[in-house]
């Protein structure tokens, strides 16, 4: 422990004081290496675990559905033809799209619902058929007037407007384009539990 | 403050904990041995972290294993950084765990009292290597997947139990989704818990010593160490040495290597273990060993040491066992090294391994083109993108059905250089620009092995080179290759290259071909003239066009020459009269001998069209032909 400089010809004060000060430095070296060490393999693991928030935008977001090679707008998926509603009812169809998810490619599957409903000639409006609340699948009502969401009663009237206080907002109403006898939808998720309508991209 | 601290010691006993290791002290004898020891800790607490958030993306089936592993590797963010990290910490645990094995064999640290930490330190160490070899087989790549092989076969030669071992250890006969969710769990459960089982029974074991025989008690104090605060800060140092180390290695090599996802179906000749396996696989390739048997390299021999390195406390309890103890394992360690570096050098050495191990590469590297491409993996696995790719495919039937005539570069597609010419074009540049011009003008050169090739037992000898069409390349050779006429040459290279259909054809200038396509039929150049033009023998229809010109009989029919359509046609009956006619042609029909996928493969991979990571730079390398 003794090092030759420090070798005073008495045993003063200061020589009591340093080995207690060298001691505070070696802990301190100790303690910092050790914890600098051990947390290199936790950052690198929390990186890999952060990854969904630290992945670029520009790849398309997993889970979301990617544009199909379609002859519509871009961003619209093909959803049923127009001879298939009856006007004033809206029904169900199934929403198919290529999907991501992690390592694998999904090609036309479905990725969700959209409530159709013909208001007029060539008129359509589209829902997305999951409840604004906690995304459950609203259907629509025996008499055919207004939604029921099955999970929490949330209730919507024929113009998907909220009737009770169970859904934080309206049912999700969709942008659509027909080109000749097929309706296209925009599909998009939105949050579900608040009150401003905010896409999940 | 401290009372605080009181009430957390009353409750818990963490402050008398941390006040027995500060009062510590070690033998400065023992510094080096406690050093590794707790190398040894942190490196596996290095191994348990990566591992624990590898889990959380790592997916144990035969068609995720591999996918999951990519995504890791080369789509999330730092996952090739963790990975690697797993990887080379596995490397040098191995390597800390050698070392300090040796070092308690030279400190004969396993004599009394300490046998039993001795049998828990052999415990450690053996699932220690447990978990280096479950792991590199879990990523599913081919090396992955020969070495799981490699390790359930040698299960299976186990006496009595080995069958049966080996199909539990597979879930089932054949190896699948069962055999990778029992290595993973090998992997992360088995093993890491009978590794926490016996560090808690060591360190017990290691507490009781230092109760019963305090080191202050028997060793002057000038002699010992002070744990805290100095055998901890070199214990916290080296750890940062060793833990920069690994980043190091990882930033080289960028990351733990990633080979092709594996396909049971296909031969890999590149098959090797991880680096400290390779001892055991040089061994039992060794000829009295194959001789002997799979059982008695992989188990008997390893059992027979094993139960040496046990009786260590037994053997050592006189000085003469002690040096035996040392030489025995300096043996061992000796062949071990000798072996590993044996194979290292013969593989350095063997042509046949290092086309292997190129072509295990070049998989590997299109996996993930193909994986990174935007059509994605399928739900099927990697393996589906690999078995309908024409480039990785079209070599290997290339090599099996037609290398043995025509040579590909000079090799067999695959790499395997080829001795001589073969007695056949050599056709790695069909269809090529190149190609339709050797055609024109060197006939006789591109053609010359074929005086070898055989039809019905009789060489054919010059019937392609002392035909009409060598014939007519040499007549022109000069005039086309006159320099007023390389406009002309151009053209007609260009009208030909047209015909393919290949991707990149669409792009040639249609002024160009259609100055190609006259001279097919007039034969006018600028400085000269055809003797006879193509179609004086040839019948040919030039794309766009809805009649042929020429008429069939006297040479080939050239209707989209180089085109796969063409060269299915070819290949299924090279001998049909719109080909070479049964006189001249020497090559036998495939038309039943390849399936009409094998056949689509191969043809997809001769004229290049198939998936390419970058098309932009192929178009640009294809452009200045003009």
């Amino acid at each position: 422990m003794s090092s030759p400089e420090q070798q005073p010809t008495t045993l003063t004060d200061e020589t009591a004081l340093a080995a207690p000060r060298r001691d505070f430095v070696k802990g301190a070296i100790a303690i910092g290496a050790g914890l600098t060490a051990i947390s290199a393999p936790i950052i690198a693991g929390a990186t890999v675990f952060l990854d969904p928030l630290l992945r670029s935008k520009d790849t398309p977001a997993d889970g979301q559905a990617t544009d199909a090679a379609s002859a519509g707008k871009p961003g619209y998926v093909r959803v049923a033809s127009l001879d298939s509603l009856a006007k004033g009812e809206p029904k169900l169809f199934k929403v198919f799209s290529d999907c991501t998810d992690a390592w694998n490619c999904f090609h036309d599957v479905p990725v969700g619902g959209v409530f159709l409903k013909l208001i007029g000639p060539q008129q359509v409006i589209a829902w997305n058929s999951r409840c604004p609340h906690l995304g459950c699948s609203v259907e629509t009502t025996a008499g055919g007037e207004g939604f029921l969401c099955p999970c929490h009663m949330g209730k919507f009237g024929p113009d998907g407007e909220r009737i009770n206080e169970i859904s934080p907002r309206d049912l999700d109403q969709l942008d659509v384009d027909i080109v000749g006898n097929d309706v296209w939808v925009q599909f998009k998720n939105y949050r579900q539990g608040i009150s401003d309508k905010v896409e999940i991209s | 403050m401290n009372s605080l601290l009181s009430w957390l010691d009353d409750r818990t006993g963490l402050v008398s904990v941390a006040k027995e290791f500060a009062r510590w002290s070690i033998p400065s004898s023992q510094r080096l041995r406690h050093l590794l020891g707790w190398l040894v800790i942190f490196n596996f607490l290095v191994l348990l972290i990566t591992g624990l958030f590898l889990s959380s993306t790592y997916s144990p089936s035969s068609q995720t294993a591999w996918e999951s592993t990519f995504y890791i590797q080369h789509i999330m963010a730092g996952g090739w950084i963790l990975r690697g990290l797993h990887h080379f910490a596995s490397g040098s645990m191995v390597v800390l765990l050698a070392v300090f094995f040796l070092k308690i064999v030279f400190d004969g640290a396993y004599r009394a009292p300490r046998e039993v930490t001795y049998l828990t330190t052999l415990g450690l160490i053996l699932f220690t290597m447990g978990l280096a070899h479950t792991g590199y087989l879990l990523p599913w790549d081919q090396r992955g997947f020969a070495a799981a092989d490699v390790f359930t076969n040698i299960a299976g030669s186990a006496p009595v139990i080995g069958p049966y071992l080996q199909q539990i250890i597979q879930g089932g006969n054949v190896k699948g989704h069962q055999t990778i969710t029992r290595l993973h769990f090998l992997h992360v459960a088995v093993f890491p818990m009978l590794i926490f089982i016996f560090f808690v029974l060591h360190v017990a074991l290691l507490k009781r010593l230092r109760e019963r025989h305090p080191a202050t008690a028997t060793v002057p104090a000038k002699k010992l160490i002070r744990f805290w605060p100095d055998q901890l800060m070199t214990i916290s140092l080296s750890s940062l040495v060793l833990i920069g180390v690994l980043f190091g290695l990882v930033y080289t090599f960028h990351g733990a290597h990633l080979f092709s996802a594996a396909d049971p179906a296909e031969p890999y000749s590149a098959a090797r273990p991880e680096w400290y396996f390779l001892f055991l696989f040089r061994f039992l390739r060794t000829p009295i060993v194959e001789h002997l048997g799979l059982a008695f390299g992989a188990i008997h021999v390893p059992t027979m040491i094993a139960v040496v390195i046990l009786l260590f406390p037994l053997i050592g309890r006189s000085k003469a066992g002690y040096y035996f103890n040392i030489v025995f394992s300096c043996v061992v360690f000796a062949g071990i090294i000798g072996l590993t570096v044996m194979t290292l050098q013969e593989d350095a050495a063997s042509k046949e391994y290092q086309a292997a191990y190129h072509q295990a590469e070049k998989q590997a590297e299109r996996a993930t083109e193909l994986a990174l491409a935007p059509a994605g993996i399928p739900v099927q696995g990697a393996l589906t993108l690999l078995r309908t790719d024409p480039l990785l495919q079209g070599p290997k039937i290339y090599a099996s059905r037609c290398a043995t005539c025509h040579p590909w570069d000079g090799h067999d597609g695959l790499g395997h250089p080829i001795e001589g010419k073969g007695v056949a074009p050599d056709l790695a540049n069909f269809g090529t620009r190149d190609w339709m011009k050797a055609v024109l003008t060197d006939f006789e050169v591109l053609f010359a092995s074929t005086v070898n090739a055989k039809l019905d037992g009789e060489p054919i000898g010059d019937a392609f080179t002392g035909g009409d069409m060598a014939a007519w390349a040499k007549d022109h050779k000069d005039v086309l290759l006159k320099p007023e006429n390389a406009g002309d040459l151009n053209a007609l290279l260009e009208f030909f290259y047209a015909q393919t259909g290949r991707p990149d054809a669409s792009l040639t200038n249609a002024d160009l071909i259609a100055k190609g396509r006259d001279m097919i039929e007039f034969g006018e150049l600028t400085n000269g003239e055809f003797e006879t033009t193509c179609i004086d023998c040839h019948q040919i229809q030039p794309v766009g066009e809805d009649k042929a010109l020429g008429s069939v009989g006297t040479a080939p029919v050239l209707t989209r020459y180089g085109s796969k359509e063409w060269l299915k046609a070819f290949i299924a009956k090279p001998g049909d009269k719109a080909h070479y006619g049964t006189t001249t042609n020497a090559m036998p029909d495939f038309e039943t001998q390849l399936s009409a996928d094998e056949m689509d493969l191969l043809v997809r991979w001769m004229t290049q069209d198939y998936y390419k990571a970058k098309p932009a730079e192929v178009k640009a390398v294809a452009a200045p032909a003009e």
